[in-house]
């Protein structure tokens, strides 16, 4: 089957190097994309800490009143709204994003300023628009770190958790509320991190992060294991469901050359006699984590699921051909017996699956009602303290290539250590 | 092609054919709304500059198949595609090379 071709040809970039307002305004253009913003004032510094967000004053958010207001004036913005516009409310983003879909058109048809009905009487300059999104950016960040902070202070009771949660009040003072967190891979949102400290399930970017740590900890242990064994990132269970074969056991012919390239890299792992155990990470859908490792010197392949679910027939199957591959067709018998601990509540399987594999490979005690919380507290420790330690640098297998403009030069500083 | 100043445009040689691939099984639109669906096998090309964030690309990507950007997380040779400014230049992306999709996974265990 013949994929579609998208031509992405923007026929008007050239308008861009060579502005002539007369071509554009009140012409009877259709608007198609945003302009630039080209003003914005009193923004919260995106290089605040996460205690200075804390208690960073946010301008009330409220919805306008009435639906069918005519948001954009034909009058110029009034003049001098720069120390006003911090003090008003804003309104929610449902609204802005509806006034910045608008925002082009009206200009074209040659509005210059906007109000609302929270604040009629002013008309403000287009630019607002962007300082809104701004401000409700940071207003959303403010209410999960304080959720956060409301359940740290809750949960932190026994000694450990104080300790860990000591911790955790300090890092916050050192990491900058906006942004991305390097050594991750591409990226990890700051404000993604705010799940450890919820009853919030917990996506795959914060299972790779604990898994890279995972892997940084085996590649500084002293021991045989570093050489012989692999932890890899939650990428590799999705790419070998591709795998899955059809009913005459044939797969499909469709995966990308990415995937198989990928995957390609694992074989090539598997195959050194030196090397003897990979763990990964696989998601149940529709919310469960689990773990699960191969054992290539006995053959085996071991699954622990906290749940203790059925095991999910489809995926080993699409293992089983991957791995049968990789080994000249040699059978591994699969069971369930990767030892693990029972989960007990309804959030945190995805910390004990990573705690499946630190169990299994590097001894850890296994997760237990009692140390639930701190781990979680635990977690978000490490992986901050990771970004700033140096550590980033310990090789890994295979080699986690950053897209090139990430090895160009320095990040944008995101720790405010001195 | 020429502008309105009459002046030729040359065509854009730095383009590149971009391929974006998604076999979505499950899905669901956010964690209080847990809704289920199947997607089949889906693969798009693009005529796209080299040095052009993808992230335009990406959200063409699920325009096109109408489902959310939050929900897909792409990778290229298992290489997230977070960064909004991420071009295919800085993932050393050829002619041809594919993008894949893949299912936002989130999980802890109840529904709630």
């Amino acid at each position: 089957m013949d994929s579609p071709l998208v031509n992405d040809d923007e026929e008007d970039e050239h308008y861009e190097r060579t502005w002539v307002a007369a071509h554009w305004i009140g012409c009877g253009r259709e608007y198609h994309n945003n302009p630039p913003v080209v003003e914005a004032a009193n923004l919260p510094d995106k290089n605040m800490s996460i205690a200075q967000l804390l208690v960073f004053e946010v301008p009330p958010i409220e919805d306008p009143m009435d639906d069918d207001t005519e948001w954009f004036l034909t009058e110029p913005a009034s003049p001098d709204v720069r120390e006003l516009v911090p003090l008003l409310s804003i309104p929610s983003r449902d609204v802005v994003q509806h006034l910045l879909n608008e925002l082009g058109q009206a200009w074209f048809d040659g509005k210059q300023s906007l109000h609302t009905s929270i604040n009629p009487e002013v008309a403000l300059p287009f630019w607002v628009l962007t300082y809104w999104l701004v401000i409700l950016d940071a207003a959303e960040a403010k209410d999960r770190w304080i959720a956060a902070s409301i359940w740290s202070d809750k949960v932190g009771k026994t000694r450990e958790e104080l300790g860990m949660k000591r911790a955790v009040k300090d890092l916050w003072k050192k990491i900058a509320w906006h942004g991305n967190l390097p050594g991750f891979g591409s990226s990890l949102p700051v404000l993604d991190l705010a799940g450890f400290f919820s009853q919030d399930y917990l996506a795959g970017n914060l299972v790779d992060a604990m898994m890279r740590l995972l892997s940084v900890r085996l590649a500084e242990s002293a021991g045989p294991v570093s050489n012989s064994t692999l932890v890899v990132d939650t990428p590799f269970a999705q790419y070998i469901e591709l795998l899955h074969p059809d009913l005459d056991g044939i797969r499909p012919d469709n995966i990308s050359p990415s995937a198989l390239k990928y995957l390609d890299k694992y074989g090539s792992w598997f195959q050194s006699p030196d090397h003897t155990h990979l763990y990964f990470f696989l998601h149940r859908p529709p919310r469960h984590w689990t773990a699960c490792e191969i054992d290539f010197k006995s053959k085996h392949i071991r699954y622990g699921d906290s749940l203790r679910w059925k095991r999910p027939q489809d995926f080993f199957d699409a293992l089983d051909s991957f791995v049968a591959e990789q080994f000249a067709g040699a059978k591994f018998i699969v069971t369930d017996d990767l030892r693990y601990a029972y989960q007990t509540d309804g959030y945190n399987c995805p910390i004990i699956a990573v705690n499946t594999v630190a169990h299994n490979v590097l001894g850890d005690a296994l997760w237990t009602p009692g140390t639930a919380n701190g781990l979680r507290m635990k977690a978000f420790c490490e992986i901050t303290e990771y970004t700033s330690s140096g550590r980033a640098k310990v090789c890994l297998y295979p080699p986690q290539r950053a897209p090139s403009h990430l090895r160009k030069g320095p990040l944008r500083p995101i720790l405010l250590y001195e | 092609m020429s502008t309105p100043s009459g002046e030729d445009v040359k065509p854009d040689t730095s383009k590149i054919r971009i391929g974006v691939q998604f076999n979505g099984q499950y899905m669901h639109s956010s964690v209080s709304t847990p809704l289920l669906f199947s997607y089949d096998w889906t693969e798009v090309f693009f005529l796209y500059k080299k040095t052009k964030p993808l992230a335009k690309l990406l959200i063409m990507f699920c325009e096109r198949i109408k489902v959310d950007r939050k929900n897909i997380r792409f990778n290229y040779e298992g290489v997230n595609i977070s960064r909004e400014e991420t071009t295919a230049e800085d993932l050393e992306m050829e002619d041809g090379d594919v993008i894949d999709g893949q299912l936002w996974q989130e999980g802890g265990s109840f529904e709630r």
